[in-house]
């Protein structure tokens, strides 16, 4: 059973304005050419990553998990109304997370910890212009390593 | 409750406010993902001042919030408040009060995980223009000698 292996992002508070998305990107690099007698280990095919938001009282208000090979790139993105967001209020708040998700089952020379996933977040207005950039936490996160989640 | 010791949480650098822009730090109290230590716990709930400055280090506005995991409080800040005019500079500043007894020795304040960030927000809009965040956990300072 996959689980939550360690976290790659997670966000600071910041609000959602009047017609704006807040965005999560995922890129995973291609990997560089290693030399055969150095590769012990190996990252799971695909790395999966999975991305939640939350609102202001740490509701999780959207989850998706991504599969990336490396090169590819993804976007998790978070509408206002996903969010719960009133008409009444221009500013309602969010936080997002990025976890990679340990698919390695029972393969002792596969390491999640070797999906080089590099997320960012972001909030973007109508026109597709980037608000702000929010700053998170890049690599693993070992204060927030999580449990198996059955 | 009695709260001695202070934890500084973060502190900004000096930013400006213009016409219909507002302030507001936000405090995000990050949920454990895992069980609590039992020798080694926050208080409950966590309690942090934020306050905001002008450009001559008087306090213009505070607030004292007390967050339980997963809850979050934000402080506003008004061009007003700043003393009107087309701009005015501004800093914020958050400090973790440390709210445990002492007679408890398994209470930790620097266990309180607060994430803050502070943003400058198109009042109109509510679109945020910039945006400061601090790491996610300050560091507590020895109680100040009785």
């Amino acid at each position: 059973m996959p689980s939550l292996a360690f976290l790659i992002l997670m966000t600071a508070l910041v609000g959602l304005g009047t017609g704006q998305k807040a965005r999560v990107d995922l890129l995973y690099p291609p990997a560089p050419a290693a030399a055969d007698f150095m590769v012990l280990t190996h990252p799971p095919s695909p790395c999966v990553t999975e991305v939640d938001f939350f609102d202001a009282n740490s509701n999780k208000v959207l989850s998706k998990q991504v599969s990336l090979s490396p090169g590819q790139s993804s976007t998790v993105t978070l509408t206002r109304t996903q969010l719960g967001a009133k008409t009444t209020d221009n500013h309602t708040l969010f936080y997002a997370e990025a976890s990679i998700v340990n698919t390695c089952g029972t393969d002792s020379t596969c390491d999640a910890t070797l999906c080089d996933v590099i997320p960012n977040a972001e909030t973007v207005d109508p026109a597709g212009q980037t608000g702000v950039l929010i700053n998170g936490v890049r690599g693993p996160l070992i204060a927030r390593l999580g449990p198996a989640a059955n | 409750m009695a709260a001695s010791a202070l934890a500084s949480l973060f502190m900004t650098a000096l930013l400006g406010l213009g016409p219909m822009q507002g302030a507001r730090i936000n405090l995000l109290y990050v949920p454990p993902s895992q069980p609590l230590n039992p020798d080694d716990v926050p208080p409950d709930p966590c309690v942090v001042d934020v306050e905001f400055f002008n450009a001559q280090s008087v306090q213009v506005e505070s607030k004292e919030l007390m967050l339980e995991p997963g809850q979050s409080g934000s402080l506003l800040l008004t061009l007003a408040q700043l003393g009107g005019g087309n701009t005015a500079l501004f800093y914020a500043e958050g400090d973790v009060k440390n709210t445990c007894n002492p007679a408890d020795t398994t209470c930790d304040p620097t266990q309180c995980t607060i994430q803050a960030s502070v943003e400058v927000v198109d009042s109109k809009t509510g679109i945020t223009t910039v945006l400061a965040t601090s790491p996610l956990r300050g560091f507590a300072m020895p109680p100040p000698a009785q």
